[in-house]
């Protein structure tokens, strides 16, 4: 009971161990994964930034260069349909034969004084609605918010500079339409940075409008992202997305980079949740693999030392056992002599002979045991050597029959022989032993009154020698185990060492021969086969 | 039986003296050994017994001065079951005569009044069945 719970404590702990092994590594990949997001936030927010930094350059760019140009003489009048001024926005746009857009001259009430591509030449002399104007007008360059176009029937964005006089006065706005297409370069330059599937850059005027995107789908549409609102900007996560905003000073827009999560964090993370997975399905397994495993060695081991146990307790038992058999045929060879010595005189020669063959029966007996307890020992060591001959069976059963009439003259054996010689090729000494035990083993079966029956007879192949005996039968039990080292049949009789019989087996199939113990009416009969030797030719001894 | 009758006329009766002894013991060598000896030391043997439920009825009913008990008689009673149950006989002496050499085993034995001796030396058993 003891060991089962320290077996269950130790396949607990292995399993601990191996649980505890994979938390760690899921630990540290968890860990992995959370730097690795930093760092691939801290990366998408780097690009960004990079992209916002490149574009308020290219747009400070553009004020400086149409600040050159507008600034360049003759100088711009701004009066309404001024020929002058339409005379050098012809020009200007006579060099852009392609343009989709075209030039506006405001004066400093937003009025349109000239333009060209203009849609509805009525505009002139109007005023221009549009969001931004009047900041350009207050003497700085700068980009309006996306709006309803003069030039192009598509919404646009306007970059607009100030018209001043000598002294510094704004006389009014130098100005360029662009359209927001996905046919326009900056669109289509933008559309080049989409990133995997749902990864998408945008440019956000101030209003919130798109105004270039790589999801053309976004342009001249408000940007309907909450984490936007209040002018945010750095990294943000806004449900299922992430979001990178930047501001473009010159410009007053923000860049924005918008991805799904998932995405965004899938190619690093996708590697390691699999990992993760790996681990904890390698854990699992290993887990059970390894309590499956040690429970079963456990097991052996507790099954083997069962065994040793028993096999000692055995040993233990069958030592006891032996010393009382030993001491048995002990007392009575030195009873017999005593007795004879101490009461020579008083004994008459029948009483003398009588007692001394009791000596000797009881001598005969202690040989036999202990042949017994040495052979078993011999046979396990594989060392018992035997020396074979041709005889005939029925003569090597008829002495040991006759052994025991000597021994035993009161008790009635009788002998069945075939007619004719059974030559068998033996080991004469050995399959004495057989014999002497079983024909034992018969007169231990019951009192002296039963007789014991001993046949020989020729069975195809082999010669077989059965002795059967009027004792106690044995049971199934007892017949299956009848040949086990130190089992001592017959539950009626106390005496033996529990080795006869496994000597006997192991005898017999060293012959190549075959013994068997049945369980008969009143008693049992034990019976061997030998292989008849195919050269009939008796070799005498 | 015979042997009995050709000791117990030569020896034992004959003479006329000596006591009644009973001899139980499993092992038929065993018993023609005490037999022998004992006759030949001039008692009777009344009976033989090979296992103990036997013992106690012959012991009750031939009344014998000694009764001389293996322990270990097969399947049944054990010869220190054989002398407790028989302490109360009157004028019995009990004498357990065995190879087990065992110290619970002799002090049970002794426990019950009877004596314990170990096989192989039998001027103890002549001495013992004597009263010495």
């Amino acid at each position: 009971m003891t060991s089962n719970r320290r077996d269950r404590a130790i396949v607990a702990g292995a399993v601990i161990l191996v649980l505890a092994t994979s938390s760690l590594l899921v630990a540290t990949v968890l860990q992995a994964k959370r730097d690795g997001t930093r760092a691939l936030e801290e990366l998408q927010v780097a690009q960004v930034g990079q992209l916002t930094t490149s574009m308020d350059a290219r747009v400070e760019g553009v004020f400086t260069s149409f600040g050159n140009f507008v600034n360049a003489p003759p100088a711009w009048s701004a009066k309404l349909r001024d020929p002058g001024d339409a005379k050098r926005l012809a020009g200007l746009q006579a060099l852009n034969p392609k343009a989709r857009t075209g030039y506006i001259i405001v004066d400093k009430d937003g009025v349109v004084t000239n333009g060209t591509l203009l849609r509805d030449p009525s505009v002139i002399g109007q005023r221009l609605e549009r969001v931004g104007l009047d900041l350009i007008l207050a003497g700085e360059p700068g980009l309006t918010p996306v709006g309803a176009s003069a030039t192009t029937a598509r919404p646009s964005m306007v970059v607009g500079y100030p018209l001043k006089d000598s002294s510094g006065t704004v006389l009014g706005a130098f100005m360029i339409e662009s359209d927001v297409s996905p046919e326009s370069a900056f669109s289509a330059e933008v559309a080049g940075l989409k990133r995997g599937r749902t990864g998408e850059f945008s440019f956000i005027d101030k209003l919130g409008v798109v105004v270039a995107s790589s999801n053309p789908a976004l342009l001249g549409q408000p940007l309907n992202e909450p984490a936007l609102r209040h002018g945010a900007t750095g990294f943000q996560r806004s449900g299922d997305q992430v979001v990178v905003a930047q501001e473009v000073p010159s410009a007053g827009w923000r860049t924005v980079f918008r991805q799904d999560a998932a995405e965004f964090e899938g190619a690093l993370t996708g590697p390691l949740e699999s990992a993760l997975l790996l681990v904890l399905i390698g854990g699992a397994v290993a887990a059970v693999v390894a309590s499956v495993l040690l429970g079963r060695r456990l097991r052996r081991a507790r099954d083997e030392q069962r065994r040793l146990e028993e096999v000692s307790a055995v040993r233990e038992e069958f030592i006891s056992i032996v010393s009382h058999e030993l001491r048995t045929p002990v007392a009575g060879l030195l009873g017999f002599l005593q007795t004879t010595l101490d009461h020579w005189e008083s004994m008459t020669d029948v009483e003398r002979r009588r007692a001394i063959g009791r000596s000797l029966s009881s001598a005969r007996r202690l040989h036999s045991l202990s042949r017994d307890v040495l052979d078993s020992s011999t046979i396990e060591a594989g060392e018992l050597i035997y020396s074979y001959r041709v005889v005939d069976l029925s003569k090597e059963v008829s002495s040991a029959v006759l052994a025991l009439n000597d021994t035993l003259p009161d008790r009635r054996v009788t002998l069945a022989l075939p007619g004719a010689p059974v030559w068998v090729r033996l080991d004469p000494e050995r399959i004495q032993q057989v014999l002497t035990n079983l024909l034992d083993n018969a007169v231990k079966s019951g009192p002296s009154v039963n007789p014991i029956e001993v046949t020989v007879e020729e069975r195809g192949d082999v010669g077989r020698v059965e002795v059967r005996d009027h004792g106690a039968g044995l049971s199934a039990g007892e017949l299956g185990r009848a040949f086990d080292k130190f089992v001592r049949g017959r539950t009626s009789t106390v005496s033996g060492t529990g080795l006869g019989l496994y000597i006997c087996r192991q005898i017999v199939e060293a012959h190549g021969g075959q013994i068997r113990a049945e369980s008969r009416e009143d008693g049992a009969a034990f019976s061997f086969d030998l292989p008849r030797a195919e050269v009939i030719a008796p070799t005498r001894a | 039986m015979s042997l009995l009758a050709e000791y117990g006329v030569r020896h034992g009766t004959v003479r006329g003296e000596g006591l009644r002894v009973l001899v139980v013991d499993n092992d038929p060598d065993a018993v023609e050994l005490v037999v022998t000896d004992l006759t030949l030391e001039g008692h009777h043997i009344v009976g033989t017994a090979y296992t103990g439920e036997d013992a106690i009825v012959q012991c009750r009913s031939l009344t014998p001065d000694v009764v001389v008990v293996d322990v270990r008689m097969g399947p049944g009673i054990t010869g220190v079951d054989v002398v407790r149950e028989l302490q109360d006989q009157r004028g019995l002496r009990r004498i357990v005569y065995t190879n087990y050499h065992d110290a619970r085993l002799r002090a049970a034995v002794e426990h019950v009044g009877a004596v314990f001796l170990v096989k192989g030396e039998l001027s103890a058993l002549r001495a013992a069945v004597l009263g010495g």
